[in-house]
């Protein structure tokens, strides 16, 4: 008897519970309809966010797992021991060249092409088994000793992982192809523990355009993934960088000719690679099969005098930077990573190619620089500024990057009186490496895939067709808000066009019929002014620095549109119409 | 690359598709956005990345342990190494070990060591200056700077940082390691023959060591010694005698300083009970000798008979009037002209002059002549050392007498 109120009362606080619960649940999901509800702008920023986060955490396990692998394969120490060198390298060779041939296609080469091509061909579609292939495939490859780098894999690693995210969401095409390099900067950011390059290498190389709707979600993937790399990495910067001040403008005469040393050497690295890919692509299928192996082996052997050629190589960037070798050896080993990085690359074996870049900048920078020591001793200082320039040097002349290039070694170095010889050094690189190749290393790499996709170098050299260029004089096209209809309706008869442009006081611009104001004219008496009869809507104004594709989007439908001042609205600088633009592009493709 | 799949027609839309495509992104996205809505995809995203998080993080806390134990590994390999004398295995050691703890001050301060040992001292300095850079206020950064300057005979900045040494953040000890330093540097600035900038290194020295440290005192008072000051030397040397009355570096070093202060007594009696404590160093035994020789032949010690006090004068200026003699002889100077122009021709003139009342018995009724020969006495000795070079013996040490009981009239 006792038990059964006891029995109710439980049943009744299980009751309320469980409508405690629901009621949880209900507000629970109810703000997460609020956050999914979100306009889709802002929940393209908040993916942005998760997409940063993702690759920072693919980039720790990429790394860390890079690091586990040539730890058990070459051992700890920096030399490793010369039976693991004659046997790693090209045994691991081997397994990568058939996971590459056999399952993973899409992971050969370095990933940036490959982002590039997500995002102009295959609309943002970068599939997931890619991202497993390019992270098993590069972790043994770079692990094993081959003499290519993790950036450009993250970077296409965290493409892929955007775009698998997207797709899952149900993303449209349009988002999805904006996806891939907030994915791609989120991946590389975390790999170069640098945010800003980052960002800078997705929009100048990527993306091509300084587009607003997709440089915040960049921004805001490049940031949260740096930070994830830096929770669990720590945050050491990715080299530790010798100080460096400016003794003397005079200084900047070795930075010119470290210019030019980079520049004609960047131009041997990249004809060497243009040159010898597509012959190895060319050799029978079953060649694709050893050619990592053959590489590695080259390698291997290469390594039994310079170890440091293998992998990324960035301990002995540091000690480049920080003048522990001498001038022949620093050149030596310059010369020895072109070598290296060219047979890693061109034989297949998937890596990227900044690690090595920077590794042969660094050392050929700091060459150049213990040579001009050796010669010009008076010039002073030492020889790691002359390395921390050189990676940049190299970059802009390798990659053609020259914005990334600059900011890159600022970064890295975080002293900003290093940017006047980066700049100078960068540029001279950079002119001498166009100069001698015309087409950067991306374009050229993805036309021996059989692709076009879009040059950026190209689309930042485009000069843009303006306003300015097709407008044509006004004549006797404008009336006044404050003319008679019946004034109106006289110049309108002789006008030489059929629609003519009413002026404003207030700047407004509208425009007229003949028709129309015959039609008005009829209806009203001849001393009515115009802006009393006009209707309220007003033409879009075009202004001299307009692009013509602007033009071309508000000419729609009308027959002329006016192009007045930016100081005075009121100001007829000429008229723009559909033909005149059309002759202006045939003129400009005459050109 | 050149064998690129060929185009296919996707099975359930018929679009055509490039080769490199596995599947269809348009029905791929559709099958994925009719079988999840991107509420649940974005939930899933919420715990997936929750759950990498965590991977992630023992993924990398195991990393981490494991370069620790590769770093430690390799610190000892290079300190191994160090202490065999094997400085390029230790340079490769600690260069293997830093890239599994690249922020261990320590070991970048070992691998700048064995940079030095190797023969690398440009590399060594760069280094030091990189970390210096990061970290100003390193006591060891500092002095590796300070040691790697001296080396290379760059006085001032060795100096400025030595200095900083001694008053930069020590990770442990930082007392111990402080006066270490001080000591350091006060060596270098009596190498450099900076005494005045020493004894003010070693004053502070002197008041920062622990009092019941035997060992550090006497370090203080020999380097006092160096330093042209044996009164604080002979400071240090007390304190330790205070403590342990038999030290004999102690006494030694008291003796000497004694000495140079000119208690010539005093110098005698802790030279000898260091003699009996110990050996005496071949400095000393000289030093004793001639305090045993100024015992017997100064003509000025209280408690003397006046006829020994008469005796004494007389001995010491026939003596000093012999080495002027041959000391005129070996230089080829002539004696006794008229008028004199050296100072040797003056005080042997002088000398002369007196010599006629050179007697024992005029000397013990008057003390004013005993002091006046003996006046006589060191300025022959002076003339003598300036013309001949520094006395030896008997002449030293009546020279010494001279000095010090007719100096500030002289």
């Amino acid at each position: 008897m006792s038990e059964q109120p006891k029995s109710e009362s439980s049943s009744a606080g299980d009751h309320s519970l469980l409508i405690r619960i629901r009621e949880a649940l209900q507000r629970r999901t109810a703000w997460a309809s609020k956050i999914l509800l979100l306009p889709e702008g802002q929940l393209f920023l908040l993916l942005a966010v998760v997409i940063g986060l993702f690759s920072g955490l693919a980039v720790v396990c990429f790394r860390v797992t890079i690091e586990w692998i040539r730890i058990s394969l070459l051992g700890s120490s920096l030399a490793p021991a010369h039976s693991r060198l004659f046997l790693v390298p090209a045994a691991v060779g081997l397994v990568v060249a058939f996971l590459v041939t056999r399952f993973f296609p899409r992971a050969r080469g370095s990933g940036v092409n490959q982002t590039k091509a997500a995002v102009y061909v295959f609309d943002g579609y970068v599939p997931f088994s890619t991202v497993i292939g390019k992270f098993v495939t590069c972790a043994l490859a770079i692990g094993s000793g081959q003499s290519l780098g993790p950036e450009d894999p993250s970077l296409q690693m965290g493409a892929g992982m955007a775009s698998a995210l997207g797709r899952r969401l149900g993303f449209s095409r349009e988002k999805l192809r904006l996806l891939a390099p907030v994915g791609a900067a989120g991946g590389l950011a975390a790999a170069f523990n640098a945010p800003i390059s980052a960002v800078l290498f997705v929009i100048e190389e990527v993306i091509g355009t300084w587009s607003a709707g997709v440089l915040g979600a960049i921004v805001l993937a490049a940031v949260s993934s740096a930070v994830v790399m830096r929770w669990f990495l720590g945050n050491e910067p990715l080299f530790r960088v010798p100080a460096y001040s400016l003794a003397h403008p005079s200084e900047l005469l070795s930075y010119a000719v470290l210019g030019v040393a980079g520049g004609l050497c960047s131009l041997m690295f990249l004809k060497l690679i243009v040159y010898l890919r597509p012959k190895l692509s060319a050799l029978p299928r079953w060649t694709h099969y050893v050619q990592p192996a053959v590489a590695g082996l080259l390698i291997g052997i290469m390594a039994l005098w310079l170890p440091q050629v293998l992998g990324a190589g960035y301990p002995f960037v540091d000690q480049a930077l920080h003048d522990q070798f001498a001038w022949q050896i620093l050149l030596l080993l310059g010369l020895a990573k072109i070598l290296s990085t060219t047979l890693s690359f061109v034989s297949g074996t998937p890596g990227g190619m900044f690690a090595p870049t920077l590794f042969i900048g660094a050392m050929i920078g700091g060459a150049v620089g213990g040579l001009e020591h050796h010669f010009f001793p008076h010039f002073g200082g030492s020889v790691g500024p002359f390395a921390l320039v050189g990676m940049g040097t190299f970059f802009a002349g390798f990659l053609r990057v020259p914005i990334t290039s600059v900011f890159m070694v600022v970064e890295a170095s975080g002293n900003y009186s290093i940017v006047l010889p980066v700049m100078i050094s960068n540029t001279i690189a950079y002119l001498i490496s166009r100069r001698y190749q015309h087409v950067p290393l991306f374009d050229v790499l993805s036309s021996q895939d059989g692709m076009d996709l879009p040059s950026m170098e190209e689309q930042r050299e485009q000069t843009t067709l303006r306003v300015e260029d097709a407008m044509r004089p006004s004549k006797d096209l404008t009336l006044l808000a404050a003319d008679t209809l019946a004034r109106a309706a006289q110049l309108a008869e002789v006008a030489s066009e059929e629609m003519m442009l009413v002026s404003f006081p207030s700047g407004r611009w509208a425009g007229i019929t003949r028709e129309e104001l015959r039609h008005y004219a009829a209806e009203n008496s001849p001393e009515t002014p115009l802006r009393e009869v006009l209707p309220s809507f007003r033409l879009p104004l075009l202004h001299p620095d307009h692009s013509l594709e602007e033009a071309l989007r508000l000419l729609h439908g009308r027959p002329f549109l006016p192009v007045v001042s930016r100081a005075n609205l009121q100001r007829l600088e000429g008229v723009i119409s559909l033909s005149y633009v059309l002759e202006t592009y045939r003129k400009s493709a005459g050109d | 690359m050149t064998d690129t799949p060929r185009k296919w027609y996707c099975p359930r839309c018929g679009e055509l598709l490039p080769g490199e495509f596995a599947e269809c992104p348009d029905c791929a996205a559709r099958a994925k956005r009719s079988g999840f809505t991107p509420q649940v995809v974005l939930f899933a995203s919420f715990v997936l990345l929750a759950l990498l998080f965590v991977v992630t993080g023992v993924l990398a806390r195991v990393y981490h342990s494991r370069e620790e134990q590769l770093a430690l590994q390799w610190t000892a390999l290079g300190n191994a190494a160090l202490q065999a004398g094997k400085p390029d295995q230790a340079l490769e050691a600690f260069r293997s070990a830093l890239v599994y703890s690249p922020g261990d001050r320590t070991l970048q301060l070992r691998l700048a060591q064995s940079l030095v040992d190797s023969d690398h001292v440009s590399e060594a300095r760069i280094y030091l200056l990189t970390l210096w850079q990061k970290f100003p206020g390193d006591g060891q950064v500092n002095l590796e700077l300070a040691r790697i300057s001296a080396r290379d005979g760059e006085v001032q900045d060795a100096i400025r940082y030595y200095q900083s040494a001694v008053y930069a953040v020590w990770s442990e000890q930082s007392q111990e390691q402080r006066r270490q330093v001080r000591r350091e540097l006060s060596r270098y600035l009596l190498d450099q023959g900076q005494v005045y900038q020493a004894q003010a290194e070693l004053a502070g020295l002197a008041a920062d060591a622990p009092a019941e440290d035997v060992e550090q005192r006497v370090e203080l008072g020999d380097l006092f010694l160096r330093a042209n000051d044996p009164g604080h030397a002979l400071e240090q040397y007390r304190l330790v005698l205070q403590n342990e009355s038999k030290q004999p570096a102690a006494l030694e070093g008291a003796g000497i300083a004694a000495f140079r202060l000119g208690d010539y007594q005093a110098a005698e009696r802790y030279l000898i009970r260091a003699s009996q404590a110990g050996s005496l160093s071949g400095n000393a035994g000289a030093i004793l000798r001639t305090a045993h020789l100024m015992k017997s032949s100064d003509p000025f010690l209280v408690g003397l008979t006046d006829a020994e006090r008469a005796r004494r004068t007389l001995a010491a200026f026939r003596q000093a009037f012999r080495r002027v003699q041959d000391c005129a002889a070996n230089r080829g100077v002539a004696l006794g002209v008229s008028p004199p122009q050296t100072e040797l021709q003056k005080s042997y003139g002088d000398a002369a002059a007196l010599q006629e009342r050179m007697r024992l018995r005029l000397l013990q009724r008057d003390p004013e002549l005993i002091k006046q020969a003996m006046s006589e006495v060191l300025r022959m000795e002076s003339a003598a050392a300036h013309e001949c070079g520094e006395p030896a013996g008997l002449d030293e040490v009546l020279f010494l007498i001279g000095k010090k009981h007719l100096g500030g009239e002289q």
